[in-house]
């Protein structure tokens, strides 16, 4: 009587983990579709940082985004650096950019491309935008013109 | 009368050696480190750039990744920030140097002209308009300010002198350049001792320099044998550009020795110091642990340089032997 007892609390577990996980997920991805229909990796070289007039397009961009992108754009800022695979350098440059982000009020994540995967991509200074509605992949390069900026800030109807 | 032939002779002797024993020469240097502010754990620092101290001993940076000048007390403690990005008053774009005299806190900005006056707790006061880009500056008096600048297109190169409202009040010429292309050759960091005496070390050449109060050249002086400064001519500009930095910063010790920190062409780049006295002689060389690009010396004769890609402040004290 005990085994069936156990058996059955265990089928009704895994039941149970089963429902949670399915119903989570469905529910994640529909929150998803929501919530972030477009995808936006920014694309900075480390030496920019410190460059404030390099920087006036990239913080024009930030806070335009923070005003006008709603909730439709999920934005990772991927940081680029040749010294990246140092792990002393890399831990000093992460710091930095701790600074640099508190300082500049950015509030979405700024990664260090720590693997150099995005060293010879030709990506540096510039913007992947992945538009999940329209089904479009589309790169643009700082500084962005008025047009531009309009352009990837637009909100979905 | 003898007695008093005597008597003339030592005062002779005194007067000719006055100078040299008027300054307590360097036969060799020791660094001992008494403080480190920053680190990878601390976010305090991030790129710090310039650095003073007052007369109690508090130390002041601008840091360029966060916009600001930091107060720190002798022991490291952190007092104040203030500034934030903007062009507007107390604010900064790329925050260097800094400079303290009489109560004041003196600071560049790399890409805003003229020099922002704070007071000690970091308040704004005012701004000393200057229409050229500085370079380096010394505050002479609260009316007087040294700049050394690069203005293209001008043969003739100056330190020049500011009052506080920006008027220009006097220049020494210390150069003269008959090619303008190689005009960034010319771009010198400098210091002015108590005698009015200019010290002058060129960033692009090998090449040290003493003037007198009226521009008058005492002497100058190489360090490196033999080397030619490689140029290169990028397509945007109309301008040769040199590849190396030779000098990087000049101070003076309370002793009266000049401490003057080595670029690249030095065996260890942007970490020797070479001491030389007021002649001009080379005394010693002292090698720091990181790289670093300036230097600063308060007026117990510690040595503040920069470690840790700018993170870290480290301070020595400066021992003779």
């Amino acid at each position: 009587m005990k085994e069936k007892f156990k058996r059955i609390i265990v089928i009704l577990y895994f039941i149970n983990l089963a429902f949670l996980l399915l119903w989570g997920k469905e529910n994640q991805a529909k929150e998803s579709r929501l919530l972030h229909s477009k995808l936006m990796f920014i694309f900075l070289d480390y030496s920019a940082i410190s460059c404030s007039l390099c920087l006036d397009s990239f913080l024009t961009l930030c806070n335009t985004l923070k005003t006008e992108k709603g909730e439709n754009i999920m934005v990772v800022g991927v940081i680029i650096s040749e010294d990246s695979e140092d792990e002393n350098r890399a831990k000093i440059i992460e710091k930095q950019l701790r600074g640099f982000a508190k300082a500049n009020n950015i509030d979405f994540p700024l990664i260090l491309d720590k693997s150099n995967i995005f060293k010879e991509s030709h990506f540096e200074d510039s913007i992947i935008l992945f538009d999940i509605v329209s089904k479009s992949v589309k790169k643009y390069k700082f500084p962005l013109d008025k047009k531009r900026l309009k352009e990837i800030i637009v909100k979905d109807k | 009368m003898r007695v008093y032939r005597v008597l003339v002779g030592v005062l002779f002797y005194i007067s000719i050696f006055s100078n040299t024993f008027g300054q307590e020469l360097a036969k060799k240097v020791v660094l001992k480190e008494v403080l480190s502010i920053g680190g990878e754990e601390k976010d305090i620092l991030f790129q710090w750039a310039g650095v003073t101290t007052d007369l109690s001993n508090n130390i002041y940076l601008t840091d360029s990744i966060d916009y600001s000048i930091k107060k720190f007390k002798e022991d490291g403690t952190l007092l104040k920030k203030a500034g934030r990005r903007g062009q507007g008053p107390g604010e900064f774009l790329a925050p260097r140097l800094i400079k303290y005299f009489d109560r004041f806190l003196y600071v560049t900005d790399q890409n805003k002209p003229g020099i922002q006056v704070f007071d000690e707790e970091l308040n704004y006061k005012e701004s000393i308009p200057l229409r050229v880009p500085v370079f380096d500056f010394k505050v002479l008096s609260k009316n007087l300010i040294a700049v050394s600048t690069l203005i293209p297109n001008e043969s003739s190169k100056c330190i020049f002198f500011y009052d506080e409202k920006g008027n220009l009040k006097d220049k020494i010429e210390y150069l003269k350049l008959e090619n303008e292309s190689l005009s960034m050759l010319s771009i010198v960091k400098f210091e002015i001792d108590d005698k009015n005496d200019l010290y002058i070390i060129y960033t692009f050449q090998d090449k040290i320099e003493k003037f007198d109060g009226k521009g008058k050249k005492i002497w100058s002086k190489s360090l490196f044998e033999n080397r030619e400064m490689k140029m290169k001519k990028p397509k945007v500009s109309p301008y040769q550009l040199p590849e190396e930095v030779v000098f990087k910063d000049i101070e003076f010790d309370n002793k009266g020795n000049i401490f003057i920190l080595a670029g690249s062409w030095s065996r260890n780049k942007s970490r020797d110091i070479y001491i030389l006295d007021k002649k001009g002689n080379l005394l010693t060389i002292v090698t720091l642990p990181e790289s670093t690009h300036c230097i600063h010396i308060d007026g117990q004769n510690n040595l503040y340089t920069r470690a840790g890609m700018g993170t870290i402040l480290k301070k020595y004290r400066i021992e003779y032997q």
